[in-house]
């Protein structure tokens, strides 16, 4: 296994070498273009890397394990964000025109245009900081810890981290979102394959479809049922889907790409398959949890499902071997468009408003990357507790950024004081009560976070001058095109 | 109310309400019932309508 596992990781590294640096050809000069592909980017492309980009290891590692150990109520938690995909057929349209028309690189700029102060887009580019980079480590470790078990360890948990982290790294260096376009279509197609060859071997080795029913339903009935055997109870399954609900808006790798497409048309496109694609994966992941809960019942952790399922030989080595491989795919392709957020961010909504003429942004944003990708590495070799929690943290987190986003096309009161108060205060709460593990009144810390970034925002926006004049000439442009493209 | 955007007002309320129904259906009405036919089932028709009703909702842009 080791000898193959070595073999296909070098075959997709290479062909990512090869995509990536093809992706040079072409590639103009400017942030614009290095960050959105010149606004140029297609439908099926943008499609496929927005699904690359937002399902991580997560889904065949993290939430097969949540199924091992709750059963249903992860396909309920994953099928409501799907549905929050919602919030871009609303959203979508808005960033794009406002883009289009004000030049925005990074939603966190958007922000500080509407809310007319430097700080609003600072402060956002500081949060997505703090929670992403501790999320693209644990990753990372993922693959460390996914390469030292399935190697027994010939690639051990520090190269295999280096390897995940030299690859994302290299592949955003090459051409930016250019290449992370097209990496994260090959990866995206790896993943989906991959997956979907090893849930039908999987369940083939069960006696096919309908024993796999059966002896999910014999044997582990409580699974099937909400809340289950403990895990999903009411008030956890809205502590997990509230924050991933808005992720398409909260998340600046993903709602950047929302300034990307070359048409409305081409994001329509992208958001109709990823839709398609992200019901398939969850759907495939669900059931490869379910597999692994019937094979291998009683597992000390539930994270130890899909290595075990691999280790058992339940399916073809050379499945596994794939399966690997694109788990590793998965993760890279997270981790890079990350990296090429963070360092859009740093460079457009910190360098640059300090920097006088803001000289050199694109250096100051790469060198943020390679910052960022050294931070990403050490946080994962140091395996802190910390890590792991302000990762779990992070779509809370993010979440808190939510008011000042609506607010930035839903209410013209909203003000630059209401967008700060509401993201540092709420983000500090919701990041201790995550730290310290705490749920006042049963309510869980996401709740608490979303809840009190509302109040926050409208409270100090009513009680501050709104910049009318300023809301004004944002919109402006939005609503006519609005209008133009008959959207809702 | 805009003769061009009330359909597509009406799928948001739609989307609104399976999202709710998404919550409330298996914590609900099928509560503690142990078989594919109860919330797997349930959640994967939500997905399904859900995914449709999105994909409606911007098949009336005009690009």
């Amino acid at each position: 296994m080791t000898q193959g596992v070595l073999i296909l990781l070098g075959v997709y590294a290479l062909l990512g070498m090869a995509v990536a640096f093809s992706a040079r050809r072409g590639l103009g000069e400017g942030a614009g273009e290095y960050y959105l592909a010149g606004r140029r980017a297609g439908g099926v492309l943008s499609a496929l890397s927005y699904g690359a980009t937002t399902y991580s290891a997560f889904m065949m590692v993290g939430l097969a394990g949540l199924t091992y150990a709750g059963g249903v109520g992860a396909l309920g938690f994953e099928l409501v964000y799907l549905a929050g995909l919602g919030l871009v057929a609303i959203f979508g349209p808005r960033f794009w025109l406002a883009g289009r028309a004000h030049g925005f690189i990074t939603p966190a700029e958007m922000l500080s245009y509407r809310y007319d102060s430097p700080w609003v887009g600072g402060v956002m580019a500081v949060a997505a900081c703090i929670f992403l980079i501790p999320y693209s480590a644990v990753q990372l470790m993922g693959i460390g810890y996914l390469l030292e078990a399935v190697t027994d360890g010939a690639v051990g948990f520090q190269s295999g981290i280096l390897i995940g982290a030299g690859l994302a790294l290299i592949w955003t260096l090459a051409a930016g979102l250019r290449s992370v376009l097209w990496t994260d279509a090959l990866q995206v197609i790896v993943m989906l394959v991959t997956s979907l060859l090893a849930v039908g071997f999987i369940v083939a080795a069960l006696g096919g479809p309908g024993d796999f029913l059966d002896t999910i339903a014999t044997d582990h009935g409580e699974w099937l049922a909400v809340p289950g055997p403990g895990l999903f109870s009411l008030t956890t399954f809205i502590g997990l889907t509230l924050p991933w609900f808005f992720f398409s808006i909260s998340n600046p790798q993903v709602s950047q790409r929302l300034f990307t497409t070359e048409s409305l048309g081409a994001m329509r496109t992208m958001l109709a398959g990823f839709l398609i694609l992200g019901l398939v994966y969850t759907l495939v992941s669900v059931v490869w949890g379910f597999s692994a809960l019937a094979l291998l019942p009683g597992l000390e952790s539930a994270d130890q499902a899909t290595p075990a399922l691999l280790a058992s030989g339940a399916i073809p080595k050379g499945i596994a071997i794939v399966l690997v491989i694109g788990i590793v795919a998965a993760a890279v392709s997270t981790v890079d468009s990350i990296m090429l957020s963070l360092s859009a961010l740093a460079g457009r909504d910190l360098y640059r408003p300090l920097a006088r003429g803001g000289r050199h942004e694109l250096l100051a944003g790469k060198l943020v990357m390679l910052l960022v990708t050294g931070l990403a590495i050490a946080f994962a070799r140091l395996q802190l507790d910390l890590i792991t929690i302000l990762s779990v943290a992070s779509s809370s987190g993010l979440l808190v950024t939510v008011p000042a986003i609506v607010g930035c096309f839903f209410w013209a009161r909203g003000t630059a004081t209401g967008a700060l108060v509401s993201i540092i205060g709420a983000g500090v709460v919701v990041t201790l009560l995550q730290v310290t593990g705490s749920n006042p009144l049963g309510i869980p810390a996401s709740v608490w976070g979303g809840a009190l970034a509302v109040v926050l925002f409208v409270t100090a926006s009513l009680l501050t001058r709104a910049p009318t004049a300023r809301a004004e000439a944002f919109m402006q442009p939005v609503r006519e095109g609005l209008a133009r493209h008959r959207v809702l | 109310m805009d003769r061009s955007t009330a359909p597509g007002r009406g799928l948001l309320g739609l989307l609104a309400l399976l999202i709710v129904l998404a919550y409330a259906v298996p914590y609900g009405l099928l509560r503690d019932i142990p078989s594919w036919q109860a919330a797997f089932l349930f959640w994967t028709l939500f997905g399904v309508a859900a995914v449709a009703v999105i994909i409606r909702l911007i098949s009336g842009w005009r690009p």
